[in-house]
């Protein structure tokens, strides 16, 4: 039963977060949503506990700090491959075989991935098998057996999805821009290759794991169908035995921000181009961050249709399907992002619209004014759904505490976005977006690269 | 059909939705049904603490009641159901009026341009789009852009997004529950009395949807040829997309005229669930949906009869993207109970890591990276396709994994089903609905789909006794009867050397 979705959902904006007992803002009816409960465990674990007897199933996230940026440069594909065998390669305990079994027999699921500074496994079970998922999920946590198989099969596919890495004009689009504001070898923006894939033994997988896989390294996130105290209890048991031992991050050099233009092209015979223009994004402990979201939301959000990049190009000139901003934070610098996807003979015609209409943005004119106000409000009445499950909620909370903001982040969210002038968004768009100094890159036929030298040197980009 | 290979970590959470245990029966029985004088059913269900709600309408209107030359027209159709009414999206109705009116005429004369293909006069067609564009400069000033979406996320709703199938066309957003009379008062003022203003400039951008779904997409193009390979007769065989033939033909008028054939409000169904107020909801709902006036029903073409298929069909395409193996079978759909069979059939042989297309051809042959089963491609509303996808990795070639996958098939005809996969089958089903079924968002899809499908939404309580009545003898005898080389339709996606 094949359902297509036409526009992209609109995601809940994803610093939002929730705190304990706090009144949302919702114009009539007053909400206090559920209170997280926060245990740190002797071993340093820091779970929190959200209890949700609505339907009988349990769900359980945990994170570990250590993402892709800590891959050796040549070993690209180290951090995501462990933990990708960690689930799929069995356990010393059980071969891989019998976890899939085990797991299968109850309908259960435990799945292991990372991004570039977290790795995660996640764990949904029905209530009744919430033991089994858990002492299971724990054994794989710790005692790993990385399978030699299991490995093989999963660098044949990871090699494998590296082949077809160049179907999708947007798969392609987000990875080559990051590495052309990043840098190839960047951290931030480097790629696993079928080299770097074939590189990694299976010490090198132990090893990892060995390194980041710790009890005080460990957050967890759960909701379900238990008793807290209960579980509490049963994961204190499951991890007495788990070594304490602090982490050894590999040092990553800062970035240096800097801005410049540059014209980066590659040639696919696609009839549509898709270009990403940007540059640079800022820190997440910038005060400014709710000024940005705002103003992100006015230029570009993904999702909701009435943003002005979209009306500039889409609606009023019919120009494109598909476009957007997205302005992200990280540790380091995050990332600025305009994208779009034309007809090949329009691509200078939208690089330079979406210059102009970031350059709007840097005024604060009536229409301004109005955008902000209808912005802000907006976003802060969706703030409600943050609350729409309580794992969701569970989660948030444990996200706040890997990021290092405040238990009541939801509340210094909303107060921040409540502050928000017309003035501050043009004023961060001055100071933050440079629409003379940016990065474009884009993917096209040979006729759209053509076009662009009229903008200025045109740098070839090899798509591998 | 899978434009991306993604892994789907749900692999619980199948394609299929499949009744389950005590929770998921429990939060179906609160389900309060409330039909309309007009004809339009709504399903509202009181669930969650969170103040918020999700709202889904969805017409029983799709890519199926189309006609050739329009092919593509409900897709647009759904596009102009965000551009606002007499009273949203405009500053002034009666002096736009007029503007739209000479838009229609040479909208229509640009159409009949298209319509000559190749003979078409590109000075006049040149002409003609500046006309429009002229047209558009002038009606710009009555129109208030993106009114429709501005005033749904000023009161904070997310998720405002709209589906098009070829069965149904779908509209959905969520809100904050005290917006419940705004969300009503928008909503069946924007569905139901739409204006159909920017249509060319709207036109243009359906156009450059198809140019990235299938023109720019390999695996739209393969989906596009698949369907026309396989189905001889069957309306399935025009793909929802349209192509530029059809897209460029559009006018306001034929998007108009398959509004008024099928939107009518006998012909939706609402699905409100949430943190709401179901005796105050009724009454919104009665107020401001009640009002919309029916034209009498929905006068529905006859569908032409998919003949049998009686031999095998091939068709390949080479592109700079693949290799990708897919292979078809036609059969029975909803509430044919052999389409309850072919759910156990389609996760025994691929749901999860045990899975025997998993096992035997990831794990132990590692010919494939991936395959994947859908257990009815494209839709639903008439007899459809068990369609198996897979990825072989090179040097192991399309036909190995052709072979291979008919050797399994082959098997699970001949012999039954171990017990043990058989109930893990089973299991799997039924859980996947309890975690279908959690959101508001979930559960507002899950009733309109049935209850627009087969009229009768009730039917998701009925499916775990459907499952559990299927044996392995149906199994084996349900893979015999319509999973035979004889009967496929193979496409292969030669990858560009």
């Amino acid at each position: 039963m094949t359902k297509i979705p036409k526009k992209i959902i609109y995601a809940v904006l994803v610093s939002l977060f929730l705190a304990t007992a706090v009144v949302i803002y919702v114009a009539k009816k007053d909400f206090s949503p559920p209170r997280v409960n926060k245990v740190v465990l002797s071993n340093g674990i820091k779970v929190f506990i959200l209890e949700d007897h609505e339907f009988p199933t349990f769900q359980l996230k945990a994170y570990f700090k250590g993402g892709d940026v800590y891959d050796p440069p040549d070993l690209a594909g180290l951090g995501g491959m462990t933990s990708s065998v960690m689930r799929s390669g069995g356990t010393e305990l059980r071969s891989p075989a019998d976890v899939d079994k085990m797991l299968e027999d109850v309908a259960g699921n435990i799945e292991l991935g990372q991004d570039y500074e977290y790795s995660a496994a996640y764990l949904w079970v029905l209530k009744e098998n919430m033991d089994l998922g858990l002492s299971l999920l724990f054994e794989i946590l710790k005692k790993p057996a990385f399978d030699e198989e299991r490995i093989e099969v999963k660098k044949k596919k990871w090699k494998d999805d590296i082949r077809r890495q160049n179907e999708d004009p947007f798969e392609i689009t987000d990875r080559e821009f990051r590495k052309v504001v990043y840098g190839e070898g960047s951290p931030w923006a480097r790629t696993p290759t079928a080299e770097s894939i074939d590189r990694i033994t299976r010490g090198e997988l132990i090893a990892h794991h060995k390194r980041f896989y710790h009890p005080n390294n460990m957050w967890i996130a759960v909701s379900g169908d238990f008793d807290g105290d209960e579980l509490v209890g049963k994961l204190g048991e499951l991890t007495k035995d788990w070594e304490v031992k602090e982490i050894n991050f590999p040092e990553v050099p800062p970035i240096e921000k800097t801005f410049k233009n540059s014209i980066n092209f590659a040639e696919k015979d696609f009839t549509q181009s898709t270009i990403a223009a940007g540059h640079f994004g800022e820190k997440r402990d910038n005060p400014d961050k709710f000024a940005l979201n705002v103003m992100n939301y006015v230029l570009g959000e993904g999702g909701i249709l009435a943003n002005r990049l979209t009306r500039e190009i889409r609606s009023n000139e019919g120009l494109a399907y598909s476009v957007y901003s997205d302005y992200s934070y990280g540790k380091d610098y995050g990332l600025f992002e305009a994208e779009a996807q034309t007809e090949a003979k329009n691509t200078v015609k939208v690089v330079k619209r979406i210059g102009d209409v970031i350059r709007g943005m840097q005024e604060t004119t009536d229409d301004l004014k109005a955008d902000v106000e209808k912005a802000r409000t907006a976003i802060l009445r969706s703030l409600v759904f943050e609350y729409e499950s309580r794992f969701s909620i569970t989660n948030a909370r444990a996200r706040w505490d890997i990021l290092g903001l405040p238990e009541n982040y939801y509340k210094v969210y909303r107060e921040g976005i409540e502050r928000v002038t017309p003035e501050d968004v043009a004023r961060v768009a001055k100071e933050y977006l440079m629409p003379d100094k940016m990065h474009i890159f884009v993917v096209g036929p040979e006729t759209a690269g053509e076009e662009l030298k009229t903008l200025g040197e045109v740098k070839r980009v090899e798509l591998k | 059909m899978i434009k991306n290979r993604i892994v789907f970590l749900a692999l619980v959470i199948a394609i299929v939705i499949i009744a389950g245990s005590a929770g998921a029966a429990t939060i179906l029985d609160n389900v309060v049904e409330y039909k309309l004088g007009n004809g339009m059913k709504f399903l509202l269900l009181k669930r969650g603490e969170a103040p918020i709600f999700t709202a889904n309408i969805t017409f029983r209107a799709g890519a199926v009641d189309e006609i050739d030359d329009e092919a593509g027209i409900a897709h647009m159709v759904e596009h102009m159901a965000f551009k606002g009414t007499k009273n949203l999206g405009t500053t002034n109705y009666g002096e736009e009026k007029k503007i739209l009116d000479r838009v229609e005429e040479v909208g229509k004369r640009l159409s009949e341009e298209y319509a000559k293909g190749e003979n078409a006069d590109q000075e006049m067609v040149k002409q003609l789009r500046e006309e429009l564009k002229s047209l558009h400069d002038e009606e710009s000033k009555f129109i208030v852009k993106d009114d429709i979406l501005n005033r749904f996320s000023n009161q904070g709703a997310v998720g405002i997004n709209a589906a098009t199938s070829f069965d149904r066309t779908s509209y959905f957003e969520s809100l904050p529950t005290d917006q419940m009379e705004f969300w009503a008062s928008l909503e069946s003022e924007r569905i139901f009395e739409p204006v159909f203003r920017e249509f060319y400039e709207e036109r243009d951008v359906v156009h450059e949807e198809y140019r990235a779904r299938v023109e720019n997409n390999p695996f739209g193009e393969f989906s596009v040829m698949l369907v026309e390979k396989a189905f001889l007769k069957s309306p399935y065989r025009r793909y929802i997309s349209g192509n530029p033939k059809t897209i460029r033909q559009f006018t306001r008028t034929k998007a108009e005229r398959f509004f008024d054939r099928y939107y009518d409000p006998s012909n939706a169904v609402g699905a409100i669930v949430g943190g709401i107020d179901i005796p105050k909801t009724k009454e919104i709902l009665n107020k401001y949906f009640g009002s919309i006036k029916s034209r009498g029903g929905v006068r529905r073409a006859s569908f032409p009869e998919e003949p049998m298929q009686t031999e095998r069909r091939e068709f390949s395409l080479t592109k700079d993207a693949g290799p990708l193996l897919v292979m078809a079978y036609h059969k029975p759909t909803i509430p044919n109970h052999d389409d309850d069979i072919f759910d156990v059939i389609s996760t025994i042989l691929s749901v999860g890591r045990t899975s025997r297309f998993y096992k035997k051809l990831v794990l132990e042959k590692k010919i494939v990276s991936d395959v994947d089963v859908k257990s009815a491609f494209p839709a639903s509303r008439l007899p459809n396709l068990f369609l198996i996808q897979a990825f072989p990795i090179p040097p192991h070639t399309l036909k190995d994994a052709e072979a291979e996958i008919e050797k399994i098939l082959g098997e699970m005809g001949e012999e039954l089903v171990t017990e043990e996969e058989f109930q893990r089958a089973k299991t799997k089903i039924k859980s996947s609905l309890i975690w279908g079924l959690k959101t508001n968002s979930g559960i507002a899809e899950e009733v309109s789909f049935y209850e627009s499908l087969i009229g009768d939404w009730q039917f998701l309580k009925k499916y775990e006794s459907r499952i559990d009545s299927i044996t392995r003898e149906d199994v084996r005898n349900t893979v015999k009867k319509y999973l035979r080389p004889e009967l496929a339709t193979i496409g292969y996606l030669n990858k560009l050397q």
